[in-house]
């Protein structure tokens, strides 16, 4: 990023120099040449040196004819300067200090030639001055200097000059000042962003973003993320402060309701009458399904607020899942469901219990909507770092609407209202799945619902 | 059986005493952690039963002192937590069992049983053979025979078989089976432990007038030393 804006700012610096440069001295350059052609084109049908003498002597010009031989004929310099430099095709430029007065005499001769214009041009007076000047040649190789002064143009064109240094400066400047911010921009952001992902993958909220200054928005913001934090740390604290309230204030009524309705169960006039008896045994089994429900939930809610790696273990998965299978296998032969299997051996690292749990949940699922005769499809592979685990089996399914709700809590299929369950099965198998780095997703297969867990 | 049980919840302590009584225990209670823990040490239990969370001392720190004094009296944990992780610290701290409330006053007695048969003089030597009625199972080549009858068992069903007949005359319950016959701790949503048990019931009991593996209602399932 920062080297991509470097060059981005260098090209065009480069740019915008090297335009201002030329069109500044190319615009300078054609006006200059302008002027002395015109005056060129004037002198060069005249003979008369007075004349054009009193043509030329104006202020800012300087003019010389010049015999062949190299004598001053007239004008109001002495002689060609000595350091001349080009300044276009043509046209010469140089400093001088013009004579001062001038017009000395000399006649102007004719002499047949080929002329080209040539130039060079000098003057001043007193001070030091720049000009532009060519040089006409007559027929009878006599030769005119007509030059212009030009010092506040070369002026202008060299305080120009500097100023677009200057900006060229300044630019460079300014992108070594926005590279290095880039980079204290980009660090300070990466800082957040590795404090952000560690919280994320390890749940730790007492983790805080390092704060190395005050004074930049950056640390400023950081500041503000680790407010943002402390706040989600007591926010979560809370949560669990509630759900340890309702296991301690509601789990122990609920059990002293189940012991008193068990001790009337076992009532010898209870059991003496038949009906009371059932009806006694039903708020029995009510408040034994409550009490499941209630313990699910706090048990998934400690499993996503607490990330607790703690029972976690080596393990080998293929083995939890043929302890699975087995569990579940008489039931699936209770129904004539087909198990097809493809299972590799796979090592991870978790927590034993929970695996089980989370697999039986799922395994329990499959053979509860399987119909009788179907079939279930196990698989377990490596896919580069990645274990992929998949279900699927040929129940009925889940409408397309509702895939990404079936692990919210309480979520039930229209279709399974009637059978038994809490509807908590795979919300805990999706916090089981967080805890251990993985993802589920789950999407209609060919037939029934296809369950897809990856853990990285 | 002489039981100490430490609670600090009134309700609770006075239902699950009366139960015990009821069964015919000796018991002693404490509500707070520093009365339970000079009971433990004072007095000779079969069994303690002792809460998590309990004024004046925790039951761990409890468990702690008397497995440092060298007493070996099994101890149940009860527990509101409930989570896997407080079940694996509970244990660790020399807890021979833990229970996490609400729980069935059935499952509670079942594993106090157990946990007193364990201590008890002929549970630590090694058996080679169990014997129940005329079933006879042999640990070692690992037969089962029923009225000089072989019967043929999967792996997990020889130890599910195993596991009851370990427990005879004691109720097991459902939790208990698949935490020692499975090595899970896990809550199974549907009755696969019925299912197991039946299968079983299909090659042990069948053939047989008496069935053996007897269901307690609410509780759990019961083999008999005698018909």
């Amino acid at each position: 990023m920062a080297i991509l804006f470097l060059l981005l700012c260098g090209t065009a610096v480069i740019i915008l120099g090297y335009f201002s440069y030329y069109f500044s001295r190319g615009h300078f350059v054609q006006r200059t040449e302008a002027i002395i052609d015109t005056e060129l084109s004037y002198v060069s049908q005249w003979q008369d040196p007075a004349r054009i003498a009193r043509a030329l002597d104006r202020p800012g010009r300087v003019y010389l004819l010049l015999s062949p031989d190299e004598k001053k004929i007239f004008g109001n310099l002495d002689k060609l300067p000595e350091t001349v430099s080009l300044l276009a095709e043509g046209t010469l430029t140089f400093s001088t200090k013009p004579v001062s007065g001038s017009n000395s005499s000399g006649s102007n001769s004719s002499g047949a030639a080929p002329s080209g214009p040539k130039s060079s041009g000098s003057g001043s007076f007193g001070t030091e001055k720049d000009y532009a000047a060519k040089i006409y040649t007559y027929p009878n190789k006599n030769r005119l200097l007509i030059g212009i002064d030009i010092t506040s143009v070369t002026s202008d064109y060299k305080l120009m000059q500097w100023l677009s240094f200057l900006s060229i400066g300044f630019m460079v400047l300014v992108i070594i000042t926005s590279y290095l911010i880039s980079r204290f921009v980009v660090s300070n952001t990466n800082r957040i962003a590795v404090t952000a992902k560690q919280i994320i993958e390890t749940g730790d909220l007492s983790q805080r973003i390092e704060l190395t200054s005050r004074w930049d928005d950056l640390s400023y913001m950081a500041g503000i993320i680790n407010d943002l934090l402390d706040r989600i740390q007591l926010l979560m604290r809370g949560i669990r402060q509630v759900s340890d309230n309702i296991a301690h204030d509601l789990r122990t009524p609920l059990t002293r309701l189940h012991h008193n309705l068990e001790d009337l169960r076992s009532q010898d006039h209870i059991i003496q009458n038949p009906q009371a008896y059932e009806t006694v045994d039903k708020l029995v089994n009510e408040t034994d399904q409550m009490q499941r429900t209630f313990n699910a939930l706090l048990r998934i809610s400690r499993i996503e607020s607490g990330k607790q790696h703690s029972a976690f273990e080596p393990l080998e998965l293929t083995e939890l899942l043929q302890d699975v299978i087995e569990l579940y296998e008489p039931l699936m032969e209770e129904k004539s469901i087909t198990l097809k299997q493809d299972l590799e051996t796979v090592a991870l690292q978790g927590d034993r219990n929970l695996l089980f749990q989370a697999f039986g949940n799922l395994m329990d699922n499959a053979v509860k909507f399987t119909p009788a005769k179907g079939w279930i499809n196990l698989s377990l592979r490596k896919q580069g770092a990645e274990v992929i685990f998949i279900i699927e089996d040929n129940g009925p399914g889940v409408p397309p609407s509702d895939l990404g709700k079936i692990f919210d809590r309480f979520y039930r299929a229209e279709s399974s209202r009637h059978t038994p369950g809490s509807g908590l099965g795979l919300s805990l198998v999706g916090a089981v799945t967080d805890l251990h780095n993985g993802h589920i997703s789950a999407e209609n297969g060919e037939k029934g619902l296809r369950l897809t867990i990856r853990f990285s | 059986m002489r039981i100490l049980y430490v609670e600090d919840d009134q309700e609770v302590l006075r239902y699950i005493s009366n139960g015990l009584k009821q069964e015919g225990h000796n018991l002693d209670t404490a509500d707070n952690g520093k009365d339970g823990l000079f009971l433990a040490t004072t007095e000779n239990y079969d069994v303690i039963i002792v809460d998590r969370m309990l004024p004046e001392l925790d039951g761990l720190t409890i468990i702690r002192t008397l497995r440092g004094s060298d007493n070996h009296t099994p101890v149940l944990i009860l527990s509101a937590l409930g989570e896997v992780d407080d079940r694996v610290k509970g244990l660790r701290s020399g807890g021979d069992d833990y229970l996490v409330k609400p729980f069935a006053f059935a499952e509670l007695l079942a594993r106090i049983e157990v946990l007193a048969k364990r201590n008890g003089p002929q549970g630590s030597q090694q058996e080679t053979q169990l014997i129940a009625q005329d079933l006879e199972v042999d640990l070692l080549s690992r037969k089962v025979r029923r009225g000089g009858q072989a019967i043929e068992l999967q792996s997990r069903e020889f130890r599910l078989l195993e596991y009851l007949l370990k427990h005879k005359g004691q109720v097991v319950t459902r939790t208990m089976l698949l935490e020692n016959v499975w090595d899970y701790h896990f809550d199974p949503q549907t009755n696969v432990i019925d299912v197991h048990i039946s299968r079983l019931r299909g090659k042990v009991d069948k053939d047989f007038d008496v069935s053996l593996i007897k269901t307690i209602r609410g509780a759990g399932y019961i083999i008999e030393d005698n018909p």
